[in-house]
Formats: structure tokens, C-alpha cells, sequence
């Protein structure tokens, strides 16, 4: 490659970011981004499949027909925002961001622990994220995956990829929360328990999902 | 987290080294992001974004000398912003008019230019195209890793690159009639 092309090429991108950096080096981030980075640093793990880097690519075909069902408001042509069953739903093309709706009385963080009570003697643990704020298990057999996360309620804000997804009304023990199958084809349950926030998602299939998800259980308190 | 980001930072190394670069360089990616979004949460999920394309491409990015990191930083932030930007706004990638598409120019094409003639008629492309040609001939990336550095699909590279070689033939022609 000619070196007078290359030299001039890097000083051309070198002259033109020198104007346009801006001098400024006093914005002080959110809680939500240092928690975001936080994770990402701290995130070493190969991933399972990638949900990320697909910004605009294709118009999602998302039908929520149960929140549909129950007359959404449409606020933005960008996105539908909507509130359904203690949830804050705004859906993206390729993704949602769900927050908790319903903040009031339950702890900022995590205080009692919960897990998965269902036999997974034959699965390993592949993966463990805990930190205040959100407890995070993988389970892995085979091709089999399991993951399972517990959310303080005042710091849920997760996006999901729901590319191509229909999200719908379940019941998990009587409670009731959101069923998906992404893309990817792995079903999604998200419920809320009045205190905190849960999601399993596995391509092992729904109905066991559904087993595992009712198997959730407090099992002791953090000291 | 079900964006699992899930990048490759397979050792503390790695782990150590990306930090270095987020307490380095966020600050000014901010400052880029909110210069094109003009609002905070998107800039911060701009910033976010490009440490996510970063990790990601992480083996690529450690083979970079860090004098030369700044640039290949400020083409990631930028190009997430622009995406965002355009997904906000509901408006088509800037699209240059080519009438009467043309065959891109060989890169040897260039060979036999003299460097100031090249420098000024690359000054004449948008920065996109020049971010593009920057990327693939001079940090040597494939279309298949720019597409994942700045997050846009491997034919919208190949598209860019082909506009950059053509726009620059042009340039560079209508500058060397300008000598004569």
C-alpha cells in the first residue's frame, strides 16, 4: 500500500478529529450508565449468542396483543410506550426496554435472595453475576441454556431483544407477568413478585420454563 | 442482563486494559456523542454502545498502537451517534448521489500521487468516507470488521468504501484540471 496514501489518509481523520473534539471533560454520568459499564468491565464471558450491534437493520414485527388488547397509548411514532402489569414497556425496532411500573414498597436493593428450587443437578453453572442491585445465573447442558436473573425493582431497566417477537400475558404461580420467544428462539418469562423482578430465559422449551419459573424461590437473607 | 454483552475480555489483561481506555476516552466520546444527539441519555447509550462495539472487537483494538487508538475510538462514537441519530429521527444514512454508478478505482490507482495532492482532494470528502477509507487502508480492517466496529451492516461498508474511491478519483481529477 503507498505510504503517501495511508500518511495522508491519517492526517486528514487526525486534522478533522482535532477540530471536532470537543473540550469538555465535565459530564458527570448517570447511575444507570456507571451500572451499565460496570457490568460490561466486569463481563468476561463468551457470549452465548449476541443481541446487541443491531441498530435499525429491520423493522421488527412486534404484536403486543395483550397490551394492545388493553387500549396502549401511543406516544411516539418512534417507539410504543405502554404500562402493563406493573411494567413500563417501550418497544424499539429490534428491542424493548422494560422497567418496573411500580416502584413503591419493596427494597432499593437486593435483600433476600432467590433461586431456582426445580433439579438442575445435571446442569452446570456456566456463569454468575451478583452484584447489589441484580443477581444474575446461567445454567448450561449441552446446548441447553438457562439463565436466570433476580432485579431490584428501582434499578430494573433492561433491554430485551424482541426482534420478531410476540410479547404476551402469563402466569407464573398465580402472578401474572410477560411471555416472549426472541429470535433467537428462546422463551422469555418476566414477573414481578412485589418485591423484586424475575426473568428466566432457556431454549429448552416453554412449558418447563414455565416449571422452572414457579420453582423461584426466597432462600436466604443477605447479611 | 439480556444484552449480554459478552465481549471477548477473556483476561484480566484485557479487562485491565478496556478500563484504561473507559476512564481515558469516555469523557470526550460523551462530549462527541452529545455534539450530534444534543441530549444526555442518548449520548451516554452512544458512549455505552461504542464500548460494547469495542469489547467486542477487543483482539483488534489491542494490536493498535495507543497513539493511534484516539482516531479509531472517535470513528466508533461517531458513527454509533450517527446510527442513533438516524434511528431517532427516522432519516436514511447520508447518501451521496452517484449518478451513473461507476467502478471504484483500484486502490494502486493512487500509488502515483504525490501527498499533497492526495491530502487535499481527501480533504474534500464528507468524513464518513474518509473514516471508511481510513478504517480499511490504513488500520487494514476487513469490511466484515469495520462493519462490526461502527455497527453498520458489511454491504453498507463495502458501499461506503466504493463511494470514498470514486468521490476521491473525482476529486482528484477535478483537482488536477484545476492545474492544468
Amino acid at each position: 500500500m503507498n505510504d503517501n496514501f495511508k500518511k495522508a489518509l491519517t492526517d486528514s481523520i487526525n486534522a478533522e478529529f482535532n477540530d471536532l473534539i470537543p473540550e469538555t471533560d465535565s459530564h458527570t454520568f448517570s447511575p444507570r450508565f456507571e451500572k451499565k459499564m460496570k457490568k460490561l468491565i466486569n463481563q468476561r464471558k463468551k457470549p452465548y449468542y449476541k443481541l446487541i450491534n443491531t441498530f435499525g437493520k429491520r423493522v421488527a414485527c412486534i404484536t403486543l396483543t395483550i397490551i394492545v388488547a388493553s387500549s396502549i397509548t401511543v406516544m411516539s411514532s418512534e417507539a410504543l410506550r405502554t404500562r402493563f402489569k406493573g411494567f413500563f414497556i417501550q418497544i424499539e425496532n429490534t428491542h424493548s426496554t422494560i422497567k418496573s411500573d411500580d416502584k413503591a414498597n419493596c427494597p432499593d436493593t437486593i435483600e433476600e435472595i432467590y433461586e431456582i428450587t426445580y433439579d438442575l443437578s445435571d446442569f452446570t453453572v456456566e456463569f454468575e453475576d451478583y452484584d447489589e442491585y441484580d443477581r444474575h445465573t446461567t445454567y448450561k447442558k449441552g446446548n441447553i441454556i438457562i439463565s436466570f436473573y433476580q432485579h431490584s425493582k428501582p434499578s430494573y431497566d433492561v433491554d430485551y431483544n424482541t426482534e420478531d417477537a410476540e410479547i404476551q400475558e402469563i402466569e407464573i404461580n398465580e402472578i401474572k407477568g410477560l411471555y416472549f420467544l426472541d429470535n433467537k428462539n428462546y422463551d422469555h418469562l418476566i414477573w414481578d413478585n412485589g418485591d423484586y423482578i424475575f426473568n428466566v430465559n432457556s431454549n429448552i422449551g416453554k412449558d418447563e420454563l414455565i416449571k422452572i419459573a414457579e420453582s423461584v424461590q426466597k432462600i436466604e437473607s443477605e447479611q | 442482563m439480556l444484552y449480554l454483552y459478552l465481549s471477548a475480555l477473556t483476561s484480566d489483561e484485557d479487562k485491565d486494559m478496556f478500563e484504561e481506555l473507559y476512564l481515558k476516552y469516555r469523557q470526550m466520546m460523551y462530549s462527541l456523542a452529545y455534539k450530534i444527539l444534543n441530549n444526555s441519555e442518548d449520548s451516554e447509550d452512544a458512549v455505552h454502545h461504542a464500548f460494547v462495539l469495542i469489547a467486542d472487537n477487543f483482539k483488534k483494538i489491542k494490536s493498535i498502537p495507543c497513539p493511534e487508538l484516539k482516531p479509531y475510538i472517535v470513528i466508533i462514537v461517531r458513527n454509533v451517534s450517527i446510527n442513533i441519530y438516524n434511528r431517532n429521527k427516522r432519516k436514511a444514512e447520508h447518501n451521496i448521489d452517484i449518478e451513473n454508478y461507476e467502478v471504484p478505482v483500484e486502490i494502486e490507482f493512487y500509488e502515483n500521487i504525490d501527498y499533497d495532492n492526495l491530502l487535499s482532494s481527501i480533504n474534500t470528502l464528507p468524513l464518513i468516507y474518509r473514516e471508511a477509507l481510513y478504517l480499511r487502508y490504513v488500520r487494514e480492517l476487513t469490511t466484515k470488521e469495520i462493519s462490526e466496529a461502527i455497527g453498520i451492516s458489511v454491504e453498507g461498508v463495502r458501499k461506503r468504501i466504493d463511494r470514498a474511491r470514486i468521490m476521491l478519483k473525482r476529486a482528484l481529477e477535478e483537482g488536477g484540471d484545476e492545474n492544468e
